[in-house]
């Protein structure tokens, strides 16, 4: 690692969080339409006690689906006001450091907006998560750092696009769909409507999916921003 | 620029750039030196911002190298030479959410710029002091998105003047600008050439940029046309002659 990656890490962080506690632009407009999506969702599928805890899962996952893609849309967005990216792109600093804080700043975002997202869902769909909250912190967390991962690096890539905010999605969905799989499989697994694999198998799953993923994002970075 | 024994800066051989079965830069072969101001000219679609570009590590040639310091400028290169380059474009690169003294503090900690002498308490001295030079210390802690264009410009060059770069690279540095405000701009690429900067700028403002440049590259259609030494005291319509001439 190079001797600039943590002054550097840490400059771009400091600047994107200062940006964000400053305008709270991205956490209250994804928090919002994240909140939006869980009325939507519970009053659309709730039902008897069974039926909820059946839902809830997909529910939850998809809200993750759509609000870390406004997230991770929202984040680069900003880099491309003035072209700010290009200054950034053109500095000494490590490409690897530009990566990590960004997937950092991505996952605070989205984890405060899933902090946001899962009680009020547990309320509005009358679901008990107070003895699985810790396993399905960290199902979500993963997951997170899943997404971010994928999301980020291909954010740098839609900003020089005409329409990012289609195109993002539409290529950052399927690659993410295996951490999708894995995430509801396994709150399904928690809240015990499935039992086809126990929970810390698609935990693992995750985990495998994000250092695999992680590796390639940070290895092909460099030519990501070059190109 | 007194005498041509001064070393080669920066040399760019055989530089070509397409784009699909575009060529927008065909085997460019110049070398600039320490301490010059070279003028780039020719019409739109000349390779002018190209070039720019290449030089920056913005881009990737297709053919041909660019050698900065006597080292090639390559993909593994780029992250430490990358210091030695300032870079204007058209945009201004800056974070609108951020204030000017915001703005420069970020990129002087990416540039790990600050000068070894300084504790970390005169830190916050020098960087407004930067903003004094281009005239900019009474809004140093505005927001750089209220800002007009020529105070955008002015951040924008003191942002790449920050880490004193061997190599300025300037694509139309003047717009924007008052004529106090290209007057300040002047003295700074001044400075900048006296310790020894080699500046190369692509500007429409013709008699600016005759008033501070030492050669003239002409570009056409991505082909070099010539490269003009120019004089001190040379009439001031010589460098329009020479745009003239690229754009016929």
């Amino acid at each position: 690692m190079s001797a600039q990656f943590w002054p550097c890490f840490k400059a771009i962080l400091k600047k994107d969080l200062k940006i964000e506690l400053r305008s709270k632009e991205t956490l209250a407009t994804v928090s919002l339409f994240g909140v939006v999506l869980t009325f939507l969702f519970a009053f659309g599928f709730m039902g008897d006690p069974a039926t909820n805890l059946a839902v809830a899962p997909g529910v939850l996952w998809a809200a993750l689906l759509f609000t870390g893609s406004l997230s991770v849309g929202r984040t680069f967005a900003r880099e491309q006001e003035n072209s700010a990216f290009t200054a950034l792109a053109l500095s000494p600093a490590p490409r690897s450091a530009i990566l990590a804080a960004k997937v950092l700043v991505n996952i605070a975002v989205m984890l405060g907006v899933m902090l946001v997202i899962t009680p009020l869902l547990a309320i509005l769909m009358h679901i008990d998560l107070s003895t699985n909250l810790f396993a399905l912190m960290s199902l979500i967390t993963l997951s997170t750092v899943g997404f971010a991962l994928v999301a980020t690096p291909l954010a740098v890539m839609a900003v020089g696009a005409r329409f990012p905010e289609v195109l993002l999605p539409m290529v950052v969905f399927p690659l993410v769909t295996p951490v999708m799989i894995c995430g509801v499989r396994g709150s399904a697994a928690l809240l015990g409507t499935s039992a086809d694999l126990d929970y810390l198998a698609w935990t693992q799953m995750i985990l495998a999916f994000d250092m695999m993923i992680g590796g390639g994002a940070f290895f092909l970075f460099d030519w990501m921003v070059s190109e | 620029m007194s005498e041509r024994t001064q070393q080669v800066s920066l040399q760019a051989q055989g530089l070509t750039k397409a784009f699909g079965e575009h060529y927008a830069l065909i085997e460019l072969d110049v070398a600039w030196y320490q301490g010059e101001v070279c003028a780039l000219l020719g019409p739109n679609g000349a390779g002018k911002s190209t070039l720019l570009n290449l030089l920056s590590t913005l881009q990737a040639a297709t053919e041909g190298e660019i050698l900065l310091k006597g080292k090639k400028l390559t993909r593994q290169s780029a992250a430490e030479l990358r210091k030695e380059i300032g870079f204007v474009g058209h945009q201004t690169m800056i974070y609108g959410a951020l204030t000017a003294f915001e703005n420069l503090e970020f990129f002087a900690e990416l540039y790990d710029c600050w000068p070894a002498e300084l504790s970390q308490k005169e830190h916050q001295a020098w960087l407004l002091d930067q903003l004094e030079q281009v005239g900019l210390k009474p809004a140093a802690h505005r927001l750089a998105s209220g800002f007009s264009r020529g105070m955008s410009q002015r951040l924008t060059l003191a942002r790449a003047l920050l880490p004193k770069p061997s190599v300025l690279l300037l694509d139309e540095p003047f717009t924007g600008l008052d004529r106090a405000g290209i007057q300040q701009v002047c003295e700074l690429l001044i400075k900048a050439k006296a310790r020894g900067a080699t500046i190369i700028l692509s500007s429409h403002d013709l008699e600016t940029t005759q008033a501070i440049s030492d050669r003239a590259l002409i570009l056409k259609a991505g082909r070099l046309q010539g490269l003009h030494t120019l004089d001190v005291g040379q009439d001031k319509g010589a460098l329009l002659e020479l745009y003239q001439g690229s754009v016929n």
